[in-house]
């Protein structure tokens, strides 16, 4: 599941994976640094899937990733800082709710107003005036304001079309601080910040976001490992499911229409939001019946998508629409 | 946070040292420093994951035709 979950969205591992070792009954460290490591190696594997499809902006990968790094230091300066005045768990627990809201909130609103966009047209509509589509049109509405201030140096993507060094490092910056500041891989902010604020298409988004992750995963598992938190043994087994997922889920993504599955995805981040504000209520009131509720909407949440990107994948298989072209 | 729970850690490794109880992959080679340890334990994940994507690819050159058909027949 975390597999699929990784190759199609390229967000999921560590949001993912770490909880369900926590339950599992590992301690923290050795969750946190096994699960770094399968990041990495889920990454590696689905970056390579995605190369495969031309889906990865490697240049943009490299260059955000300067910021990322930047950002995380930053970002856990900020942690510390609120630990001195006695607050960094509550203020890191009430943005990291407020944050997978607002994204949620987002993704959701902006496939429902496609949806409407696209009228009563139908799929037919659609692939007949595909012909008139061109990359630009992928381009969210708020990427495009940003690329039209033009400001210098440009820097040209890997889809031809440009954008500011000054966006990709302040993306790369903003990101890293969020995954900093929130202790979290990151990906379900990286991949909407490429794709809401760079511009590049959804499936470019996806594979530049799984090589970001695939770099930052492979720093936490670098320093988690020399703390020797990571259990190989964990780390194998996550792997031999996942990397059949992460096949199949990027190979989606070449078939299934971006639009019928992004609502799902925002309604999971909103759940997953409930998830992680009821797991924090949990640790305030001292129930850990909060606790176990929260970790089944996640994961539940998690398979129904799962589950609707295999049926929209099967469907599209079924109706025998050929690979998109690669972004 | 992570510092936090870095530093635990590398207490739990101290403690589990001198209990002798082998569970990480930093266990792997004994006396290596931590750095060179994490760099194995990265390498032979990195391995890993690409004999697995080479395996799941053959595995999918020759399945994928077949469960193809299979869906389109449904």
């Amino acid at each position: 599941m975390v597999g699929v979950f990784f190759g199609f969205f390229g967000m999921g591992g560590s949001f993912l994976v770490t909880p369900a070792l926590l339950i599992l009954g590992y301690s923290a460290p050795v969750a946190i640094g096994s699960s770094m490591a399968f990041v990495f190696g889920t990454a590696v594997i689905a970056t390579l899937k995605h190369h495969d499809a031309g889906q990865v902006d490697y240049r943009l990968g490299a260059l955000m990733f300067v910021g990322i790094t930047i950002g995380i230091e930053l970002g856990s300066r900020l942690v510390f800082g609120l630990e001195v005045l006695g607050i960094a768990s509550v203020v890191v627990g009430v943005a990291y709710v407020i944050l997978l809201a607002a994204i949620g909130i987002l993704f959701t609103r902006n496939a429902l107003n496609d949806e409407a966009d696209a009228g009563g047209d139908g799929p037919e509509a659609e692939s007949e005036g595909g012909a008139d589509v061109t990359p630009e049109d992928d381009v969210p509405e708020i990427a495009r304001k940003i690329k039209s201030y033009n400001v210098p140096p440009m820097m040209t993507l890997a889809d031809g079309s440009e954008a500011s060094l000054w966006t990709i490092t302040g993306v790369g910056g903003g990101v890293g601080l969020i995954s900093g500041f929130l202790g979290v891989g990151g990906g379900f902010v990286r991949m909407p910040a490429i794709y809401y604020l760079i511009g590049t298409s959804l499936a470019a988004a996806v594979g530049t976001s799984l090589f970001g992750g695939l770099m930052s995963g492979g720093v936490g598992a670098f320093t988690y490992g020399r703390a020797g938190v990571i259990d190989l043994g964990i780390v194998t087994a996550l792997l031999l499911g996942s990397a059949l997922g992460a096949r199949i889920g990027s190979g989606a993504t070449a078939y299934v229409d971006e639009d019928d599955v992004t609502v799902y995805f925002g309604l999971m981040l909103l759940v997953a939001s409930l998830a992680v504000a009821l797991g924090e209520v949990s640790a305030w009131l001292a129930m850990p019946v909060l606790d176990r509720v929260s970790f089944v909407l996640l994961i539940g949440s998690a398979l129904l998508v799962c589950a609707v990107i295999l049926y929209h994948g099967a469907l599209a298989v079924r109706g025998g629409r050929d690979a998109a072209p690669s972004a | 946070m992570y510092d936090r729970v870095l530093s635990e850690a590398i207490a739990g490794r101290e403690r589990r040292r001198r209990r002798g109880v082998p569970m990480t992959g930093t266990e792997l080679l004994p006396g290596a420093s931590p750095t060179v340890a994490a760099l194995v334990v990265i390498g032979l994940v990195l391995v890993e994951a690409a004999l697995l994507y080479a395996a799941y690819g053959i595995l999918e050159d020759k399945l994928a035709p077949t469960v193809f058909n299979r869906i389109q027949r449904i």
